[in-house]
């Protein structure tokens, strides 16, 4: 156990390295440099902005101070904001966005496993038709026409719920349905087919045999294992709600890291760009290393050799 | 012992002689496929719905009295009338034309995407799987390390450095997405070279070659093709996030991506820009959604009855 820990947090070191480098290399391959956009900016104050954030060292010289930036917690300054760093930038949006997504995943999880559950049990009722309906539109209509129809209908026209700004509890609903809608019937239509697989198997038919009663055989028996591909698909699903919150962070002007990271890319931000993709990496990498380890706990047909 | 009588037997007439006879048609395995896809009406519908849209995507632009690009300002945001049967943009163009113009780039990305896509990861998983051993080792873990981080990102980096356009988003989608089949083609090959079939082939002289091309690919076709279905409408699905943030392609040419965004500002007013490229982006996805459970089930050998 404590090897493949070890083992997996090389591989994480390993692709951070390989994201850091990638992300460097691909930002200062864009032709021009990053004040390029800046025109009429005289050769003179050009030469000097360029030398106060370094620019004009050589490019494996910046890379070593990047990394030497890196391993010290900072991000650089940022070349569009004067004054604010990118780690500003970072721990002022990240909260935001981290609490959104939070609320996605717990609705996706008291909402798209009990719906999965309902399915498999109720398979071909009514309950299963319309799960699978919602479940199969949720996962057609894109995350930000779905945030644009409930903005349409619940502030433009009925006036119930604030379009925009990150306040009060009314002001979550709906992106926080907008961005788990994906994920709950990813989640629901996963959690009916492993439950279906695994009613059908034979240690279900010994524990009915048994005398149990269905709650148990339910709860006990099916509901365990039948939530374990759930658990391998969670790093993928992170990684979704991370990447989904760029748009719905933009329509409902949600002061989040998404929404900064859009900023960044149309303002050509590079230094907050770089910043924030090397910080999404590394959560990811973190996200992926733990629900690694909790499969290799709860999955007990996995057998580690030491 | 008793005798047996032999009057108690008869010769059969000649007609009735069909012990040895196959009742069944023989069928191929793509007959036998396409039998069972026919029996799924969901899956039909959809391939009729994909049909429909693709025909629309050639002959709509060409058949619609409006151009794309042609602009009447006055006519502005005006709402769904006789003439103009889903209403007007923002810059008074006809917005049927722009969503069935918008069909051709949409499809034309994804289709475009998907082969690059099947290229790419047949070329590279096919090597890794076949070669196998230590290439195998690292070609492998090259791709576990490039899996974690969400494509997007690098999408959105690579569409910064190229910049926004048509072949730039088949470009940076192309470049960002074949990890996946990469995985599943490796998969596949590892698990067919070491069928019987194989070593009946070798045994009786085949090269690498003709393995691979013979062997190999053809058995691997099928889920091959049901990888295709699930990334054609994710090449869509992307390309319309990238328009949404403003990294798509450039005006005036229009994805459905680009049409939603563009109606955002007059969603208050003008509902409807939003409402039909939205729906066909849905629609789509249905479609494709449908067409490719279906087809993943009828291709699955294990579903042979």
């Amino acid at each position: 156990m404590t090897k493949y820990v070890l083992q997996r947090i090389l591989a994480m070191v390993l692709t951070m390295v390989v994201v850091i480098t990638l992300t460097f290399i691909l930002m200062h391959a864009i032709p021009g440099g990053p004040f390029a956009s800046e025109k009429n900016l005289p050769e003179q104050i050009k030469a000097n902005i360029e030398a106060k954030y370094g620019l004009n060292r050589p490019l494996y010289q910046q890379y070593i101070d990047y990394w030497a930036g890196l391993l010290k917690g900072d991000f650089g300054p940022s070349y569009k904001y004067p004054g604010r760093s990118v780690n500003d930038l970072i721990s002022g949006g990240f909260p935001v966005s981290a609490e959104l997504g939070a609320y996605a995943i717990i609705l996706m999880l008291f909402l798209g496993i009990p719906a999965g559950i309902i399915s498999a049990l109720k398979q071909y009722h009514w309950q299963d038709n319309l799960v699978m309906i919602l479940a199969t539109l949720g996962i057609a209509v894109p995350s930000f026409v779905l945030a644009t129809l409930l903005i349409y209908v619940f502030s433009s026209k009925l006036g119930v719920l604030p379009a925009a700004r990150w306040l009060g509890w009314q002001y979550k609903i709906m992106p926080v349905i907008a961005l788990g809608a994906y994920d709950v019937s990813f989640i629901a239509r996963l959690t009916r087919s492993s439950m279906l697989d695994i009613m059908s198997q034979d240690y279900i038919r010994t524990a009915r045999a048994k005398g149990l009663s269905e709650m148990s055989v339910i709860m006990k028996h099916a509901l365990k294992n039948s939530l374990i591909p759930i658990v391998t698909v969670l790093g993928p699903l992170i990684a979704g709600v991370l990447t989904g919150s760029f748009v719905i962070e933009k329509i409902f002007a949600i002061p989040g890291l998404g929404r900064q990271f859009v900023d960044s890319v149309s303002n050509r931000d590079y230094t907050a760009i770089m910043g924030v993709t090397i910080f999404y990496g590394a959560f990811l990498v973190i996200m992926n290393l733990i629900v690694d380890i909790v499969y290799v706990f709860i999955d007990p047909r996995i057998k580690l050799t030491d | 012992m008793e005798l047996i009588d032999r009057d108690g037997f008869a010769k059969l007439p000649k007609e009735e002689k069909r012990s040895n006879e196959v009742i069944r048609p023989s069928m191929t395995f793509w007959q036998d496929a396409w039998r069972r896809l026919k029996k799924n009406r969901m899956a039909m519908l959809g391939m009729y719905i994909l049909l429909a849209i693709i025909l629309i995507a050639i002959f709509g632009p060409v058949f619609s009295p409006y151009n794309y690009s042609d602009q009447s300002l006055t006519m502005a945001n005006q709402l769904p009338s006789k003439a103009h049967i889903f209403g007007m943009d923002n810059l008074g163009r006809d917005l049927m034309t722009r969503v069935f113009y918008g069909a051709r780039i949409s499809l034309s990305i994804g289709f475009i995407v998907a082969v690059c896509t099947i290229f790419i990861g047949i070329l590279y998983g096919g090597i890794a799987g076949y070669v196998g051993g230590r290439a195998d080792n690292i070609m492998m873990r090259i791709v576990d390390i490039l899996y974690i981080i969400p494509s997007t990102l690098y999408v959105i980096l690579l569409m910064i450095i190229i910049g926004p356009g048509f072949k730039s988003v088949i470009i940076a989608l192309a470049i960002t997405s074949w990890l996946g089949m990469a995985r599943q083609v490796r998969g596949q090959v590892l698990t067919l070279k070491e069928q019987e079939f194989v070593l009946a082939a070798k045994a009786l002289g085949a090269d690498s070659r003709r393995i691979l091309l013979r062997h190999l690919v053809p058995n691997s076709l099928g889920q091959i093709i049901v990888m295709t279905t699930m990334q054609i409408p994710s090449a869509i699905f992307s390309e319309a996030f990238l328009s949404f943030i403003g990294l798509g392609v450039s005006a005036p040419q229009a994805s459905w991506g680009v049409l939603c965004n563009d109606a955002l500002p007059t969603l208050r007013t003008a509902p409807h820009e939003l409402l039909f490229p939205a729906l066909a982006i849905t629609i789509t996805m249905l479609a494709f959604s449908f067409f490719g459970d279906g087809l993943r089930d009828a291709l699955d050998p294990k579903m042979r009855k």
